[in-house]
């Protein structure tokens, strides 16, 4: 039986699923009305299909030349916690765009929290879009499963967390999702305190929407061709069913080819010939060992692009 | 065991030497030295699944880490 579950178990993990869409209203005792949709299909299978309704299909209309003018607002750092506001003005001659972007960081000794909420306004009213990535340290809580939460009725940001965190509580129950939402929740009601203490004027009301999700991020390279003061790209490795340590992951798939790359440079810069060529006949074995190891940690990768507000542009099965 | 202490002899000898050659080049045969035993660790370690190899190939990293830094800065003091 133990045996079943655990071929289930890697069946599973070879992709996120997006398992539900929440819609939300808020009654009007303040009690929230959830309506779930179960979906149960590839997250990247339903993303492409939300670009295939929109009339910016080959992402093209993505692609023009922009400024990008940032000035943070508020910084707030304190034990593993980083709370940052910014405005964010994208322009170029003819347009110009004005956006707020709140990103909260938690590190903790099981799991690290990313979440970044986009507030826009459009034709006078307020939109706040969030993605929340968690990340356990232990494998075993690990889930690959994706939720998207609408809230239909308008709220206060720091509500919008408080209702995310509530609804993030009821789907969870009797779900492979419980632990990594329940730390979701935790970390939504502390955020949503933080708002209403520390960012009250940008507290506003607004419609929103959010894609919770659960993938273990291994690697991220910003890229910046262009030199602007806001990466262009993040390109990010995640691994879809981690069987290894998180440390031995990232030592493995990362950390270790950045030091054999960097050491390698910088040993044939200064020593030339000989040296260089010590350097990469015992460097290309290592690193071979370490893509091994690397492959056996993490069975399931995926290689994906962000855009400078980690919108996902995409992503690649690398194995 | 006796290859676990092997590996860290070979770091005892990395530390000594980057303290004791003191230029460029020497630094960059460093360099290559812990590379070297980056491969060793990695190698053995994947015969041997134990979380204190893991520890000592991180350490032998945060020495590569330094050496790098140090190099780096070394060419920067001679182009200034």
């Amino acid at each position: 039986m133990a045996k079943k579950a655990e071929v289930e178990s890697e069946n599973s993990c070879s992709e996120i699923t997006l398992k539900r869409i929440v819609e939300v209203e808020i009654a009007k005792n303040g009690k929230a009305i959830l309506n779930i949709t179960e979906v149960n299909k590839s997250l990247s299978e339903w993303i492409a299909g939300k670009f295939k309704e929109s009339s910016c299909q080959d992402q093209s209309c993505l692609a023009f030349d922009y400024q990008v003018e940032t000035k943070e607002i508020y910084n707030y750092s304190n034990n593993g916690k980083k709370l940052t506001f910014s405005e964010v003005r994208i322009y170029n001659e003819s347009s110009s765009f004005d956006f707020k972007v709140l990103s909260y960081f938690a590190e903790t000794a099981t799991y690290n929290l990313s979440l970044v909420t986009r507030m826009m306004q459009v034709e006078g009213e307020n939109y706040f879009v969030t993605a929340i990535n968690l990340a356990p340290k232990d494998e075993k809580k690990f889930a690959p499963f994706a939720d998207v939460i609408e809230i239909k009725s308008k709220a206060k940001l720091s509500e919008h967390y408080r209702i995310l965190a509530e609804v993030l509580n009821e789907i969870r129950k009797q779900d492979e999702t419980s632990w990594i939402w329940n730390k979701a929740k935790l970390e939504l009601s502390y955020l949503s305190r933080a708002v209403e203490k520390n960012l009250a004027e940008f507290n506003v009301e607004g419609k929103g929407n959010a894609l919770v999700m659960d993938a273990l991020i291994v690697c991220v390279v910003s890229l910046n061709p262009t030199g602007s003061p806001l990466p262009m790209f993040y390109v990010t490795l995640e691994c879809l069913d981690p069987r290894d340590s998180y440390q031995s992951i990232v030592w493995n798939c990362c950390a270790k080819f950045g030091l054999l790359v960097a050491g390698c440079a910088l040993a044939c810069y200064v020593s030339g010939g000989i040296g260089c060529l010590a350097c990469v006949v015992l460097a290309i074995p290592t690193a071979g060992d370490s893509l091994i190891a690397c492959k056996s940690g993490c069975p399931s990768m995926n290689v994906c692009v962000y855009n400078s507000f980690w919108d996902k542009i995409g992503c690649r099965k690398a194995w | 065991m006796i290859l676990d202490k092997i590996s860290l002899i070979f770091y005892i000898f990395g530390i000594f030497f980057s303290l004791l050659f003191r230029k460029k080049l020497g630094m960059a045969w460093i360099l290559i030295f812990q590379i070297a035993l980056l491969g060793f660790l990695g190698n053995f370690r994947s015969n041997y699944k134990s979380d204190l190899l893991l520890y000592v190939e991180f350490l032998v990293g945060i020495t590569m880490v330094a050496t790098i830094v140090y190099l780096i800065y070394k060419i920067n003091i001679k182009k200034g």
